[in-house]
């Protein structure tokens, strides 16, 4: 095997043009595939930070069926015990309780839907980007009349801050409820839905308009970390046992997200795979050319000994050399290109505005490229393994060669 | 025991509709230490002989043994063995493997027969200087001069130890003063290490220094003359 390599080596070596060729085929197309990679996992942790952060949390505890259903009596009894539970569980991680609630805002010029995130203003600050996208006011303290709203929002009730506003909702069979609140602060996150229709509440106001006390639509736990999502969301499956209650990882709390990003590795597969097919096309035409050059040397090998299928093996591994090579330089390329995308991010607001909002959350127009190791090596490997694979073909033309035929070959 | 028996051998190749008949029944029997020639004009079939005898080619009929061994009930992986360690071939254009230096390419056999590092150390130094290469043995094909090249492939040719070593045409690319000293080489090498050597050649140096010249003409022979 030792000598098959060194054939194959420098056999790569004896074309150099054309083997640098056809490396720098393999390493372009591969670090545009990892160019595209890094900004896809950047995009994808953005979105799944967004989301986590704002609409759920890396475990997300809420009432059975509140995710499919979201009827906003579907309410979390006792949830300032259960955020304690799991504080003690996970002393690491920030634990807060949110109530969603859908109605109506009223102010002197008129009323707007609004969608009320009550929560628990202390945790979410170090949660949520919310409290950074304030431009007038502060984010929220610990009065139940305190509320944030978007800018749009404040424009099209004509308030400013300190005025009060009116919110009303009616739940179930219940009378409508008011709750009177004082403008504390208004965000700008650029999104106009979110500017528009989004507020932020404490979550004891929600005594005021569902009648109970201390009731949450959501737990949501929050580490550092999105991989402690699934096995955090395991071991609180096995030391929560409260009846009715659904536990759930960020994906199963996020599933438009989670689809979206499913669809979209589906679709960068595909591509992926074209880009690949084309440049394995150069490669199968660079291996067919080399064979072509070299069937009298092919021929005076088999006459000495050597057995077709030890040379069919040599033009495999001459693939994969190509394909290593090429994959080893490709990974030094793409991960310089994408540096720049990882540091400064690539910013989109001059065509989107500040954020864009994509599955129902709030999502920075400047994203950041990520390197994905597993993908990087895993792509790094498929260079190998098709640069391999466009070596079948001129390696299998080689096992019927005979040699006085290939002697007379010029 | 003769090392080569061919017997009735004949092989023709189509032509577009026309079949050249290259042998038409040919019988040879060679023993072993002999110094043989095949000569003939071109197109004598004298080639196509020495690729049968050297398994490279398949008769269409008639059988082949050598070394004991009949061609035509082995298999291909056999026929290779026998090649490697039986055989030894030099061709006219030299056919040296270019990305290999001189004592890449006479040490080259002696790794495909699974000979150790040490073992082939000292055969391929031995050969190189049999044939006359000593200090040249980083060389590639492409820095060496025709002559040297054709030394190389005979240090590949019997590194290996074969019993029979088939030259086609190798001095035909070679001068006078050149193709004089690689024959003086070959006989030495048939003299002092017993091998047997079967060439194709018209060359009229090589068919002197043989001991045995058969003719052919029209894909049969018709001399065999023993000196």
């Amino acid at each position: 095997m030792a000598l098959l390599i060194t054939l194959a080596f420098r056999n790569i070596r004896r074309n150099l043009r054309r083997s640098i060729i056809t490396l720098l085929a393999i390493s372009v197309g591969l670090t545009v595939m990892l160019l595209g990679l890094c900004l896809q996992h950047g995009s994808y942790n953005a979105m799944i930070r967004s989301g986590v952060s704002q609409v759920a949390g890396h475990v997300v505890i809420q009432k059975k069926d509140y995710q499919e259903q979201r009827e906003p009596l579907l309410l979390l009894t006792n949830s300032s015990q259960i955020k304690s539970d799991l504080q003690k569980e996970f002393p690491d991680a920030t634990i807060t309780n949110r109530a969603f609630l859908g109605g109506l805002l009223t102010a002197p010029k008129g009323p707007t839907a609004a969608s009320i995130i009550a929560v628990d203003s202390a945790s979410e600050k170090t949660i949520s980007d919310f409290p950074q996208k304030i431009i007038e006011g502060e984010w929220l303290d610990d009065k139940p009349e305190s509320i944030v709203i978007g800018s749009n929002m404040a424009e099209t009730l004509g308030v400013k801050l300190n005025n009060k506003i009116v919110f009303s909702a009616q739940y179930g069979k219940n009378d409508i409820a008011f709750h009177v609140f004082r403008i504390k602060g208004i965000f700008h996150t650029g999104s106009a839905e979110a500017d528009s229709f989004i507020a932020y509440a404490n979550l004891s106001m929600t005594k005021n308009i569902l009648m109970q006390d201390d009731v949450s639509h959501q737990v949501a736990v929050h580490f550092e970390d999105v991989e402690q999502s699934i096995p955090a969301t395991e071991q609180t499956r096995s030391k929560l046992s409260i009846p009715d209650i659904d536990i759930l990882s960020w994906d199963q709390a996020l599933p438009d997200i989670q689809n979206m990003i499913e669809m979209d590795r589906v679709s960068n597969a595909f591509i992926h795979f074209v880009l690949a097919v084309i440049v394995g096309m150069g490669i199968l035409n660079t291996m067919l050319m080399s064979v072509l050059e070299r069937t009298r040397e092919f021929g005076v090998m088999i006459s000495i000994g050597m057995k077709p299928k030890d040379l069919s093996i040599m033009i495999l591994l001459e693939g994969a050399l190509l394909g290593l090579l090429g994959g080893v330089l490709g990974i030094i390329l793409g991960y310089l290109t994408c540096y720049p995308l990882v540091t400064h991010g690539l910013d989109l607001s001059a065509q989107m505005g500040d954020s864009y909002d994509a599955a129902g959350v709030t999502i920075s127009a400047i994203i950041y490229g990520a390197y994905h190791w597993p993908s990087i090596i895993l792509y790094g490997f498929l260079a190998v393994f098709f640069s391999t694979i466009c070596a079948i073909y001129p390696a299998l033309k080689i096992i019927y060669l005979k040699p006085v035929d290939a002697m007379r070959h010029h | 025991m003769p090392i080569v028996k061919v017997q009735q051998v004949k092989r023709h190749y189509q032509q577009g509709e026309h079949a050249v008949h290259a042998l038409r029944g040919v019988d040879l029997s060679i023993e072993e230490g002999e110094f043989t020639v095949l000569m003939g004009a071109s197109g004598s079939g004298k080639t196509t002989l020495l690729n049968i005898i050297g398994g490279l080619d398949n008769a269409d009929s008639g059988t082949v043994e050598v070394d004991g061994h009949r061609f035509d009930q082995l298999s291909g992986g056999k026929l290779s063995d026998i090649r490697l360690k039986r055989l030894g071939f030099v061709f006219q254009a030299y056919n040296l493997i270019p990305v290999l230096t001189a004592y890449e390419n006479a040490e080259f056999v002696l790794l495909l027969q699974g000979k150790t590092t040490a073992e082939r150390k000292k055969r391929v130094m031995e050969t190189l200087n049999a044939v006359g290469l000593s200090g040249m043995e980083n060389r590639r094909p492409s820095e060496l001069s025709g002559g040297q090249q054709q030394r190389v492939a005979v240090a590949r040719a019997i590194a290996g130890k074969p019993a029979l070593v088939l030259a086609d045409e190798p001095t035909a690319n070679l001068d006078s003063k050149t193709s004089s000293s690689l024959i003086a080489l070959m006989k030495e090498l048939n003299e002092k290490e017993g091998i047997t050597f079967l060439f194709a050649t018209h060359d009229p140096k090589v068919m002197n220094a043989a001991k045995r010249v058969v003719s052919m003409e029209d894909g049969m022979i018709i001399s065999d003359e023993i000196r």
